[in-house]
């Protein structure tokens, strides 16, 4: 990976398909990647780890990106840097995997990345649930490609924490956190022309280049509906702002720790 | 919490029906939450919003069972909720729930053959996983505290 071009890496990336023969490694630890299980994986595999690497990495930039802007208040930039640790952590798994499936080490992806205008707190909290939404949609559409079970797991464990994300980011926006008894995140389709907008980008990506064209439109920029019921649940957490809310209950993780542990 | 719910040679079918289950207990556990009197109003209006995706996803559930010539249990007459004092009891319980709910169905994924109930299941685990994140915030918990599935 580390000497191909961006235009390869996208094509791998969106996995078209034709990802080049790479040698299996020995597998071991991952996700519990056996080998029998290995095995299974093919180059649609690699391609789709490699994808979801990509994805979480631009994750990672996203969140710092938002927290540089020093738009945020420092509760939501907790929130932010939170989330971004948890997706570093998603990296960190499928680059392991990527290593084991193939015996080379991932590629971040080089950036910078076409991220729209970040302006205010709204543009950023948008961002960042669209983006989260992407996540779980590719996932939710990878899951069934994969061919092997134990990165089919993979996916899976993290796309529930990113259907997390998504609701917790919907209650700071002022938005109903739970819209939908059934939620596949963005269209799998979408979900790749947006990676490919995020990165084919070259040095003056970033503020003021507006939204890619290719944003999945899922309440991006609009401004947040708030609804009687949305009203409601936001009162349920606590009768502050939404991200009020939220940082209130992260500021309370510690001490709640304990009760945690014996509810757990 | 026990996250190998469903044993690895069951059939499609069954697993369903134990999901299916899992959802009638939800809806009976909101439900007497939200008549409990422990709950405040705006918290009963919440945990019947959140009962009524549980019926959806026993309504979807019940379906598929049907499409495959089976017949979906019916929900018990009373389920243990154990003792409910205050709100925060009703909350923790329906967490915990939640919680089971969210890691039956990751569980599920693999174990299931058919893809378009592997995409169901995965379309319900992530609404129990939103659930999950929204009575932890209630709780004043951290809403999202851990990377992984299967959840705490």
């Amino acid at each position: 990976m580390s000497n191909v071009t961006r235009r390869d890496f996208i094509k791998k990336s969106a996995f078209f398909g034709g990802a080049a023969a790479i040698a299996m490694a020995t597998p071991a630890g991952v996700f519990g990647f056996q080998a029998a299980q290995a095995a299974a994986a093919d180059d649609g595999d690699v391609g789709l780890v490699n994808f979801a690497y990509t994805l979480e990495n631009v994750a990672v930039a996203a969140y710092k990106a938002a927290a540089g802007t020093n738009l945020l208040p420092k509760a939501v930039l907790d929130v932010g840097l939170r989330f971004a640790g948890q997706h570093a952590d998603h990296a960190a798994a499928l680059g392991a995997a990527y290593k084991q499936l193939t015996g080379k080490d991932a590629t971040p992806p080089p950036g910078p990345f076409a991220f729209p205008a970040l302006k205010n707190v709204n543009d950023i909290l948008t961002f960042a649930k669209a983006l989260e939404e992407a996540a779980v949609g590719a996932y939710y559409g990878a899951s069934s490609m994969l061919k092997a079970p134990a990165l089919q797991q993979a996916i899976t464990s993290i796309m529930g924490v990113e259907s997390m994300h998504v609701t917790v980011l919907a209650s700071a926006l002022s938005m109903n956190p739970f819209p939908t008894a059934f939620v596949v995140g963005t269209p799998f389709a979408d979900v790749q022309k947006t990676a490919t907008a995020l990165l084919a980008t070259s040095g003056q990506a970033g503020q003021g280049g507006g939204m890619p064209a290719a944003m999945p439109a899922t309440g991006m920029g609009g401004a947040a509906h708030k609804d009687d019921f949305t009203g409601t649940i936001l009162g349920v957490l606590g009768g502050l702002s939404a991200a009020g809310a939220v940082a209130l209950a992260m500021s309370k993780k510690n001490s709640q720790s304990e009760a945690n542990n014996t509810q757990e | 919490m026990a996250t190998t719910l469903f044993a690895p040679a069951m059939a499609d079918v069954d697993i369903l029906m134990g999901a299916i289950g899992l959802e009638q207990q939800a809806q009976y556990a909101y439900g007497a939450g939200a008549k409990s009197g422990l709950l405040s109003a705006d918290v009963v209006k919440v945990a019947t919003a959140i009962a009524d995706q549980h019926k959806q996803h026993e309504a979807a559930l019940t379906a598929a069972v049907t499409k495959l010539g089976g017949t979906a249990p019916k929900a018990k007459d009373t389920y243990d909720l154990g003792t409910l004092k205050t709100q925060e009891d009703v909350l923790k319980l329906a967490l915990m729930l939640e919680v089971q709910a969210a890691n039956a169905y990751f569980d599920a994924f693999t174990k299931l053959t058919d893809v378009g109930l592997k995409n169901a299941g995965l379309s319900i685990m992530n609404d129990e996983t939103q659930h999950v994140a929204i009575l932890r915030s209630a709780l004043g918990m951290d809403p999202v505290s851990s990377s992984f599935m299967p959840l705490k």
